[in-house]
């Protein structure tokens, strides 16, 4: 591979990330707002917007995926996974220590996490299928003795 | 509030930095720093173009407008359909010119194709008046702002010394790509929050006060209508207007300012630094006409009338009401007005500082400067540029505020220019070049600067700013007009006809546009003269009572929201049908690449200015550069 052709390559993944970087700076600002305030007004209707924007934000990254013919990078993934682990641990610590502020906002919530989550398996098996999507996760695979040739 | 500040200000300052640093990581070759190897790619050409757009235009301002002025105030965001027709007429044409000259910058295509300097210094002083003045009209603007919404915890001068630097190290170390990048960033941000602050004003902070109580305009001020097709004023600072400022040829005139941002060489910069592709299209119909001005139009009266509109810390009240509702409604307000504004001033600054290095210094003052140099030399330029921003800003922001407008205005004076390098062949230098100079003396003249200069030193005027409510761009562009026709009626077939030809005839035989039959092309042109006729034009008066008074009816209709807005949206979506007619289907802003040859033109000797450093410059730099060898033989 020439100097040249590296560079292309390099910047066409550069392109990439900073687009990728402006969009969620956008969505996940106007997530958090929409977020803190249906959590501080008790409205579960900003509540949904802000999971909305999210799911607009994974929309509009997975579509970048499309136009650049990429797939999530591991930083990326492992990022979202780390980001999605520590609200539900929130939620699911709220839930358990504050019943009573929190049991009104369980349900937006609730959906708005299956919906995130349902967002990405579909996107995982319409781009990898269901044995690549699956495989995704298969750690004890991965992770295993190497199969004998 | 001010750790909630201090936080929305690091997240995108840290962007920022952040990509320049990977930009400064990724690229070795210093001259990429000055124009990202003209490689920037079609994603960045479509969100920045808007942002650049609509932030030049200055929504914080027109927010004000909108409360001072009413609806009247609010056909202005028809500008920016404007806007997006005249990058579908000229920007097209320009980058493919660029290419087949094998130009870099605006003004170096305009110094080829009509083989005179004088354009490009002209252009050069366009490029200084967008990337100075009225880049310190923006910084001072959102220093202002900052110090405002941190109740003088920061000061407005530690404001602006902290956003120059910054910007400073973040351009010097990232470039040109790093720029474009992070003002696609602030576009995103700015629209995205100019969304949610219309959602939450409609919706979350109780009565919305547009629908109870409406705008709070000035005295004597019509909200709802247009006072008239013109006045009989001497001009602000004159005579008083009745009704409002914003008649319907101020709108018209206004546009033809808005159509000064378009075609600027700040803004065109970033159109020829773009790969070959269809984003010039996307971009002026689906961004800049359609979402940019619909969103203006359809939210900013929500906005405005939260905001006490004859106070200069007008937005105090609606930060206060939002805050009050939520710490983070508050830092939405701020930071949607900030990114506006830091937008505008960060990209007309640094595209104004890397055209200068790229066209005086590269080419005039050092022009064997090897890669590395250049990256040197852009970021001595912009250490400059900032510099003399930030003492504007600092220490005379009236200085800045009075010559902003001229920018605008002393731009669109280069629209027979450009209709001549895109279209017409038979416009002469000396015809471009008598209009430029004639219009510009007409807009000088009837903005602040020239007013102020003129009453002080000779006698007062009879005319004030923008006499008959026309805008000074306007007055310019119609002396402008005049002169260019006068003069290319004497020498449209001169000898430098064959000269601009060769362009023209590579733009008939590679790059036709598809304007149709006889009919076809008759209906497209009278279309648009019947748009801006009716939308920007003397017919928009006929919107005031169209929709609540509809004529020989001779009932009333209550809509509920008054009949100029239906009427600016209805236009809206006309304008944003006509712009995807032009640069669509008409393919005047489709690049067809398969038949473009770079570099056609390049090497052509009657169209190449050889880069000739002038004697008394190159014995300057001479002198210096060779200062200490001589001292020593001395010794």
């Amino acid at each position: 591979m020439t100097d040249r052709e590296m560079t292309d390559r390099e910047l066409k993944s550069l392109d990439r990330h900073a687009l990728v970087m402006a969009l969620w700076l956008g969505f996940a600002f106007v997530a958090v707002t929409l977020l803190k305030l249906g959590i501080d007004h008790t409205d579960w209707w900003a509540l949904s917007l802000g999971f909305a924007s999210v799911l607009i934000g994974f929309i509009a990254h997975v579509l970048v995926n499309i136009v650049f013919k990429t797939l999530f990078t591991p930083r990326e993934v492992a990022l979202g996974l780390f980001v999605f682990a520590i609200c539900l641990l929130w939620f699911g610590l709220a839930v358990f220590f504050y019943p009573q502020h929190r049991l009104s906002l369980f349900l937006p919530i609730a959906v708005g996490f299956v919906a995130l989550t349902t967002a990405v398996i579909f996107t995982m098996i319409t781009w990898l299928g269901v044995r690549g999507a699956f495989e995704s996760f298969d750690i004890i695979r991965r992770f295993g003795p190497e199969k004998k040739r | 509030m001010q750790g909630l500040l201090t936080i929305i200000l690091v997240v995108p300052a840290a962007y920022a930095l952040y990509m320049a640093a990977q930009v400064s990581r990724h690229v070795k070759n210093g001259s990429d720093h000055l124009d990202a190897g003209a490689s920037l790619t079609n994603w960045t050409y479509i969100f920045a173009a808007a942002g650049v757009l609509i932030a030049g235009l200055g929504p914080f301002d027109h927010l004000r407008l909108v409360a001072t002025y009413g609806f009247q105030a609010n056909m202005l965001f028809l500008s920016i359909v404007c806007m997006g027709l005249a990058g579908a007429l000229f920007q097209k044409r320009l980058w493919i010119a660029s290419r087949i000259l094998g130009s870099k910058s605006p003004g170096e295509v305009f110094a080829r194709y009509y083989d005179s300097p004088s354009i490009r210094i002209y252009m050069l002083c366009v490029a200084f008046l967008f990337a100075v003045p009225l880049a310190s009209y923006f910084l001072s603007e959102a220093a202002g702002l900052l110090a405002s919404a941190s109740s003088g915890a920061i000061s407005r001068l530690s404001a602006v010394f902290y956003i120059g630097i910054f910007s400073f190290i973040f351009a010097g170390l990232g470039g040109w790509r790093a720029v474009v990048y992070v003002t696609v960033a602030l576009s995103v941000l700015m629209g995205l929050l100019f969304i949610l602050l219309g959602g939450l004003i409609t919706t979350a902070l109780g009565d919305v006060a547009l629908l109870h109580g409406g705008l709070k305009v000035a005295q004597g001020v019509l909200v709802d209508a247009i006072p008239g097709v013109l006045q009989f004023s001497g001009g602000m600072g004159r005579t008083p207007v009745e009704g409002g400022l914003w008649t319907a040829l101020a709108i018209g005139s206004f546009a033809v300012s808005a159509v000064g941002i378009a075609i600027s060489p700040n803004f065109s910069f970033l159109g020829l630094t773009t790969k070959p592709s269809g984003s010039f299209a996307f971009s002026q119909v689906w961004m800049v006409a359609g979402i940019g001005s619909g969103l203006l139009i359809g939210l900013a009266p929500f906005i405005a009338a939260e905001l006490e509109g004859n106070k200069l810390d007008a937005f105090q009240a609606l930060f206060k009401k939002l805050s009050d509702f939520d710490g983070m409604a508050g830092a939405a307000l701020i930071l949607m007005l900030l990114a506006g504004l830091l937008l505008g001033f960060a990209y007309f600054a640094i595209s104004g500082a890397n055209i200068f290095t790229l066209e005086v210094v590269n080419r005039y003052l050092l022009p064997k400067l090897s890669s590395d140099a250049q990256r040197l030399s852009s970021r001595i330029v912009l250490a400059v540029t900032f510099t003399l921003i930030v003492f504007i800003s600092g220490f005379a922001p009236a200085l800045g505020s009075s010559f902003a407008p001229l920018a605008a205005g002393i731009s669109v004076q280069l629209f027979m220019a450009y209709l001549g390098l895109c279209w017409m062949p038979w416009l002469s230098r000396s015809a471009v070049l008598v209009g430029m100079c004639f219009g510009a003396l007409v807009v000088f003249f009837t903005e602040v600067p020239g007013l102020i200069l003129f009453d002080k030193l000779f006698v007062s005027l009879p005319w004030g700013r923008w006499p008959l409510t026309v805008h000074s761009a306007a007055w310019g562009l119609l002396v402008n007009i005049f002169f260019c026709l006068l003069v290319a009626i004497f020498n449209r077939k001169g000898a430098e006809r064959s000269h601009r030809d060769q362009l023209h005839d590579i733009f008939a035989r590679d790059h036709k546009t598809d304007f149709g039959g006889r009919a076809a092309q008759g209906a497209k042109w009278s279309l648009t003269l019947i748009w801006a006729f009716l939308a920007i034009g003397p017919g928009a008066v006929l919107g005031n009572n169209f929709f609540s008074k509809p004529i020989f009816s001779g009932i009333d209709v209550k809509l509920g929201i008054p009949s100029l807005w239906v009427w600016e949206i209805l236009f809206w979506v006309i304008g944003v049908f006509l712009v995807w007619w032009l640069a669509y289907r008409t393919q005047l802003s489709v690049i067809n690449t398969e038949r473009l040859r770079l570099g056609e033109l390049a090497e052509d000797p009657r169209l190449v200015t050889i880069a000739r450093q002038p004697k008394w410059l190159k014995q300057l730099v001479d002198r210096l550069s060779n200062r200490p060898a001589q001292t020593s033989r001395a010794r």
